[in-house]
């Protein structure tokens, strides 16, 4: 972390997010601005989230940053609240809530003209074609009633050559000089290593959001991206840093339930909450300027606030608790890439759409569904489900997925399965 | 819903539309030698959908569960996720005399008619045309939104064409005609005031309403009264107790957060008001309804609007 950053005692820390887990709101707040002061007794001073540098930009923006994708218009007291505690990176985009994220922002900044100026604003063009990209700009400025975004994304990228070219480079220089954008960059969540490591080879993008959490950036290829980018003085942040989406469902097979639960029994006895450990995990890396987490209230708010005050680092056991749980679970978090253990099989047997009835299975507790959609293999492949060869497509997962325990679990519950 | 628009803007290339053609080649291909679940073998969109003679698919429909949902629509995810979000089918339909004209289609079901509502109303846009198809249907110049129980369906056009819209209307028809659903009217809404109501202004938020973290399933409908906005807001709680202490729980967030209590004056009962952030907040409980007034740009107007809404519900629920 900066020496920049602001911090609290851990265990002043450990007391807020007691609090806050418990979904006190009033007492929280209370809280988290008398631990903050508790050297200066005297009137409320708000806490301030610490600022990181943002690649070679020359500008610090907040280490923790407000996701647009959410009901922003009913929550100007909450945009309020994130300014005066320093959350003021603010993440929103072309086509987040049809357009009324960008526009409820846009309400605040006509009322809190000054704050403008605090707000690191970032929305994203769904589009690179560079007319286009003029026209979503020129629409998001009017939504956003600002006259410049401090950078402009284009949205999920997930193949840098494909996107980008000199036309985009040329677009990219007129809108600065036009005063429109300051940096330019992208988003990604699908071969963010790739898309990294490409990005920093242009040499003429400022920022990068990528998804990154603690399972990810283990990997050495995500390692030599993020140095990479470091190198070439890209910003970046972090986003999907809770890495939930999958976990939920393979957690529930096997002994990883267990696993979980420890997880959490292990960092309350700390004063973490789980998702402030994982937060603080991608905070350790210095190069993570900031994390863009979506926070719909004012609990999760200052509790994630909480998270970025506190001065504590995660201590090696804690790192390497995260870790035992990441690598435990990891087949829990496909990295989207279906295309390599499915071409062991040559696409004939379809073991994502598989997990899939398992996942409809177990987490969601929709048997006909999965029942349903399992019956929709033919059965000669439904029937050799649970005896083929699954080893070389194991060992192309990056996610070390147990394919043939989950295949002969789809079999199991699946294959006689009636609909009734 | 951004990677749909960059798929649109591709489609508006020729290097976009030779990559369509291959792909919808390939898909062919695929579908008839593989035997992926998301192809037309299943419960999909071709099974339940009439295609118009006008209209022809270019893919097999793709399914998404809430597993995987942000592949198809990034950041966008969150907002169906936090509202019950079940599964999304999506597919490409073009015009048959016209391949340039192109249209995705996106069935989200949400679990049920209130979720379908929330996720719909949200995400609303400002200029748009309200369209006789289903109480809840709106359509721009390129693009047609609707409720049908628990669906929710948007239809969007790679391009503007004066042609395209009545294709989509033809598609929604049938797919309303061909999907049976339980048409129960929304309750709340009856609970709004009606003077002064902007038309299709009103929505639902799922969760975490104002940024209270609990306050979850709350209508609102805004007010045009003397040139300013006001929000109008009705949630259902389990029992008359528990909306009495969501109004006093809700009334200490705004002090807690810089408001200033107010006596309100309004008849009432236990109504309490804050000012905060130069406008003014109302909220109340009548049986199990906790109500209110957000945003008001003066003490009487938010005054007067609640005594309009008070009295509406009393009405509608035979209290008065």
């Amino acid at each position: 972390m900066s020496k920049k950053e602001k911090n609290l005692s851990r265990r002043e820390f450990f007391k807020i997010t007691g609090i806050a887990g418990a979904g006190s709101i009033v007492a929280s707040m209370e809280k988290l601005a008398n631990a903050s002061n508790k050297s200066e007794p005297g009137p409320f001073k708000p806490v301030i989230v610490p600022t990181r540098p943002f690649g070679k930009t020359g500008v610090n923006v907040s280490m923790l940053g407000l996701g647009g994708s959410q009901d922003l218009m009913s929550k100007q007291l909450l945009l309020r609240q994130a300014v005066k505690m320093g959350v003021t990176y603010w993440d929103t985009a072309h086509r987040y809530e049809g357009g009324n994220s960008e526009k409820a922002i846009g309400n605040y900044f006509a009322k809190y003209t000054d704050d403008r100026k605090k707000v690191f604003i970032v929305t994203k063009t769904p589009s690179s074609v560079p007319d286009k990209m003029s026209r979503y700009l020129n629409t998001s400025l009017e939504r956003l009633k600002t006259s410049y975004v401090d950078m402009f994304l284009i949205h999920q990228v997930s193949d840098v050559n494909d996107e980008f070219n000199q036309s985009t480079k040329a677009w990219v220089e007129r809108a600065k000089t036009e005063g429109k954008i300051k940096f330019f960059g992208f988003s990604t969540h699908t071969n963010m290593a790739q898309c990294l490591m490409d990005g920093a080879k242009l040499g003429w993008i400022d920022g990068i959001m990528t998804s990154y959490n603690y399972r990810l950036m283990h990997a050495d290829s995500m390692k030599r991206a993020v140095e990479a980018c470091t190198k070439a003085g890209i910003g970046l942040t972090a986003m999907k840093t809770q890495a939930q989406f999958f976990s939920y469902f393979y957690a529930k097979i096997g002994k990883e339930n267990e696993t979980a639960l420890n997880l959490t029994e292990q960092f309350m006895r700390k004063g973490f909450t789980p998702e402030q450990a994982k937060l603080k995990a991608v905070w350790d890396n210095p190069n993570i300027a900031s994390i863009c987490s979506e926070m719909p209230n004012m609990t999760i708010l200052q509790a994630n606030v909480a998270a970025a005050l506190d001065k504590t680092k995660l201590s090696f056991q804690d790192k390497q608790l995260l870790e035992q749980y990441a690598q435990k679970t990891a087949f829990g978090y496909c990295a989207g890439c279906a295309n390599l253990c499915e071409s062991v099989f040559k696409g004939n047997v379809p073991i994502s759409d598989i997990m899939r009835c398992l996942m409809y299975y177990y987490n969601y507790g929709d048997h006909r569904r999965a029942i349903r959609l399992f019956k929709t293999v033919p059965s000669t492949t439904r029937k050799r489900l649970a005896n083929f060869d699954y080893s070389r497509a194991e060992h192309l997962c990056p996610q070390n997925i147990p394919i043939a325990k989950l295949m002969k679990k789809a079999v199991e519950k699946l294959a006689t399965g009636d609909l009734g | 819903m951004i990677q749909k628009n960059k798929r649109i803007e591709k489609g508006e290339t020729f290097k976009g539309r030779l990559i369509l053609l291959v792909c919808v080649l390939m898909t062919i291909s695929i579908y008839s030698t593989t035997i992926k679940i998301t192809s037309a073998q299943s419960d999909d969109i071709q099974s339940i959908v009439t295609i118009p003679q006008s209209l022809k698919p270019l893919n097999s429909p793709e399914v998404f569960g809430p597993d995987n949902l942000y592949e198809k629509i990034n950041g966008q995810a969150e907002l169906y996720l936090s509202a019950g979000f079940v599964h999304l089918k999506s597919q490409w339909f073009a015009e048959a005399e016209n391949a340039d004209s192109l249209f995705e289609v996106y069935v989200y079901h949400m679990g049920d008619g209130l979720n379908a509502f929330s996720v719909y109303s949200t995400q609303r846009i400002d200029d748009a045309h309200k369209v006789d198809l289903v109480p809840f249907a709106y359509q721009t110049e390129n693009s047609l939104y609707l409720v049908h129980g628990p669906y929710y369906v948007e239809m969007i056009s790679a391009t503007l064409s004066e042609n395209i819209l009545p294709k989509m209307t033809l598609l929604a028809q049938n797919f309303i005609k061909d999907t049976p659903v339980d048409k129960k009217s929304i309750e709340e809404l009856r609970f709004f005031p009606k003077e002064n109501l902007n038309q299709g202004s009103m929505s639902l938020i799922a969760k975490n309403a104002f940024g209270f973290d609990g306050l979850d399933r709350v209508f609102t409908a805004t007010y045009n009264i003397d040139g300013g906005k006001i929000t109008a807001f009705i949630s259902k709680q389990k029992n008359s107790k528990e909306a009495k202490n969501f109004a006093i729980g809700f009334h200490k967030y705004f002090i807690t957060f810089g408001g200033k209590d107010i006596k309100p004056d309004v008849v009432i009962k236990d109504a309490k008001m804050v000012e905060i952030m130069d406008t003014f907040e109302i909220m109340f409980s009548i049986n199990s309804y906790l109500a209110g007034v957000h945003e008001a740009s003066t003490k009487i107007q938010a005054e007067a609007m609640a005594e309009v809404l008070a009295s509406k519900l009393q009405e509608a629920l035979g209290t008065k």
